[in-house]
């Protein structure tokens, strides 16, 4: 009986599930909750500036040369490589002309003047986007959130063998087995999304780190850097353009981009390089996304128009699929994860699959927990720590997060280490949940409480929005500040959801029962 | 020698003799996984390198990319060998014979 290979097999199968669960289920929630605020990073970060607070401007007649003509004839102004952001760059309504050496002009092409951009004092988007890849860490964090995407990887696929080999009824009527159900569940219908997101996740953090010593048997010894193989594939560096040293007139910016529409119309550009500009040999790289082939372009992909910057003349043309398969395949498996250029349907539905798989981790640990909590029935409470460690982890970072969306709207811009305020109060509250947790001895009372503080400040936060910036809904819808004012109205929903689960979600572990429509 | 001799078969014994429960997997086991893991990950990645035809910054994209979902498949097959011997010649036959590839094709060209 207890030779049996296959009973053995599956044991360990559970066993190494468990364990690999448990140790990394809390990591991957962080990564996996904040990863759904940088899903609306383009939001947040218009949302969070007041420098970003004007009327949209339409796209189609923006006079860019206004903007454009003066920064880059003026005599002072580097003549190579400008690169020039058009508005809806990265979800960015501003225009950026940028260069090396020189600081970034910003405007507002709606009034055409321009802005003063808040730089390093408002990064929230930012910030949140951080603490999805560990980045407050620094290198250990790196490394800390790509070890955790290699256990996650370790236990989905573990998982969907377990699914397959054993044979799960879900029938069970207590909470245990209500808990096995959805995180099971869960995961079987959408682990493909979750494991390519996560296997990219991997890459970025350790994968890169880590190719020293491939590159170096694979270069035959050539090279350690995996950039210095990859780099000619990937991004392979343009030939440089003998300059003519004359000065000739250009094309103004609008008629180059109305030839670069005419010559690719499928393409949204948005990037703008400028090359030996005002000299006879100028060129003008329009880089943009082809919306109508998704998972082919955006990231390493991207369509460009070469045109020459005296008359216009097309130089190439390079479309989605000109591109080396290698540059095609790294796309489509970053796409997911990335999601660059995309528009908000496909983030919005992203963020609702990613906070799905985020709840399937908390279905998976309140089932070890569960298993935990039966051996004190109707004994003592259950008062274990990794149970209040991660309703600290999971719940706590709720409030901790609608915190510092509220800081951002009531710290005054002129503040002086804004930032630090900011991050460090998000930081001590996410602590004082911690100790809260560890207070209540009633976990479920707790979890109430997080859900309701978090619902009051997610909830506070358009209205101080609408307060301190001067912009009320109704004037931003006017404005046709959409994404403003969606922003504030996601948060409002947020928060209403939250309410409405403070109010729902059981007060004790009796109510829990039947909450989760479990045999009393 | 002759006690020598027996210590190792004693070992050996202890190393093949599977447990009587799956439900503990021990140090020896999680080392073999996590580290021999790794190691039969990458050098099967770096293998596939020269297996796949192009440059090598054009070939190393797709090892580059499946590098950690190697790691994890490879722990995962380890610690659930049957015997802790298993669990070592899952980690060593796998990376010598690649080790042995690799040497082949770098030296063959």
């Amino acid at each position: 009986m207890s030779h049996n290979p296959t009973k053995l097999l599956k044991q360990r199968l559970q066993r190494v599930h468990v364990a690999a669960g448990i140790t990394f289920s809390l990591f991957m929630y962080v990564a996996v909750f904040f990863g759904i605020f940088a899903i609306f990073l383009p939001y947040i970060q218009t949302w969070e500036k007041p420098s970003r607070h004007f009327e949209a401007a339409d796209i189609k007649n923006i006079n860019y040369s206004a903007m454009v003509d003066p920064v880059i004839s003026d005599p002072e102004f580097p003549r190579n490589n400008i690169i020039i952001q058009l508005p809806g760059y990265r979800g960015d309504p501003a225009l950026k002309i940028r260069h090396m050496f020189t600081q970034a002009v910003v405007f507002n092409p709606n009034s055409m003047e321009k802005i003063e951009d808040e730089k390093d004092i408002s990064e929230l988007a930012w910030f949140l986007n951080s603490m999805h890849y560990g980045r407050p860490l620094k290198t250990f964090g790196y490394l800390l959130f790509g070890f955790v995407a290699v256990g996650v990887m370790f236990l989905i696929i573990g998982g969907l063998i377990q699914v397959y080999l054993i044979k799960y009824k879900n029938k069970g009527k207590n909470q245990q087995s209500k808990f096995s159900k959805w995180h099971r569940k869960i995961f079987t219908w959408i682990f493909a999304p979750f494991i390519i997101v996560t296997l990219t996740g991997a890459l970025m953090n350790i994968g890169f780190v880590g190719s020293a010593p491939m590159a170096y048997i694979s270069s035959k010894g050539e090279t350690f850097q995996i950039g210095r193989l990859i780099r000619p594939v990937l991004n392979p560096e343009k030939e440089k353009i003998e300059k003519k040293n004359d000065t000739v007139e250009m094309l103004p910016i609008n008629e180059l981009i109305k030839k670069a529409q005419e010559i690719n119309p499928n393409v949204n550009f948005h990037k703008i390089k400028l090359i030996n500009w005002k000299d006879s040999s100028a060129q003008v790289e329009l880089e943009g996304y082809n919306p109508k082939m998704p998972f082919l372009n955006g990231i390493y992909n991207d369509p460009t128009v070469i045109l020459s910057g005296v008359d216009g003349s097309l130089i190439q043309n390079i479309k989605v699929l000109d591109s080396h398969w290698s540059k095609l395949f790294v796309d489509s498996m970053y796409f997911l994860h990335l999601l660059f250029g995309v528009d908000v349907f496909t983030r919005i539905l992203m963020a609702t699959l990613m906070a799905i798989c985020a709840v399937a981790i908390g279905f998976g640990v309140m089932l070890w927990l569960e298993k935990r909590a039966k051996r004190f029935e109707n004994k003592v409470p259950f008062y274990h720590w990794f149970g209040k460690l991660s309703l600290a982890v999971m719940i706590g970072v709720i409030p901790a997060t609608g915190f510092i969306f509220l800081l951002q709207w009531i710290l005054p811009f002129d503040m002086q280490d804004r930032l630090i305020w900011q991050k460090g109060l998000f930081f001590v509250f996410w602590l004082a949940t911690f100790t809260w947790s560890f207070y209540r001895i009633n976990s479920y009372q707790a979890t109430k409480e997080f859900f309701f503080i978090g619902a009051l400040f997610f909830m506070l936060t358009p209205i101080l929005h609408f307060y301190n910036s001067g912009f009320n809904p109704i004037e931003l819808y006017a404005l046709k500040m959409n994404t403003i004012l969606n922003v504030d109205l996601g948060l409002f929903l947020f928060g209403l959801l939250l309410m409405l689960l403070a109010y729902k979600l059981p007060n004790n572990r009796n109510e829990a029962k039947s909450f989760f429509k479990a045999k009393v | 020698m002759i006690f020598l001799n027996c210590k190792v078969n004693s070992i050996f014994k202890k190393l093949n003799t599977p447990e009587q429960s799956g439900k503990k997997i021990g140090l020896f086991r999680t080392i073999c996984a996590i580290f021999g893991g790794l190691l039969v990950a990458y050098l099967a990645m770096t293998l596939l390198v020269f297996i796949l035809p192009g440059t090598a910054g054009e070939s190393i994209i797709i090892p580059l990319m499946f590098n950690t979902l190697a790691w994890a498949i490879a722990a995962l097959w380890i610690s659930v060998s049957s015997t802790k011997m298993i669990a070592l010649y899952k980690t060593f036959i796998p990376s010598t014979i690649f080790c042995i590839t690799i040497a082949i094709f770098i030296l063959g060209n």
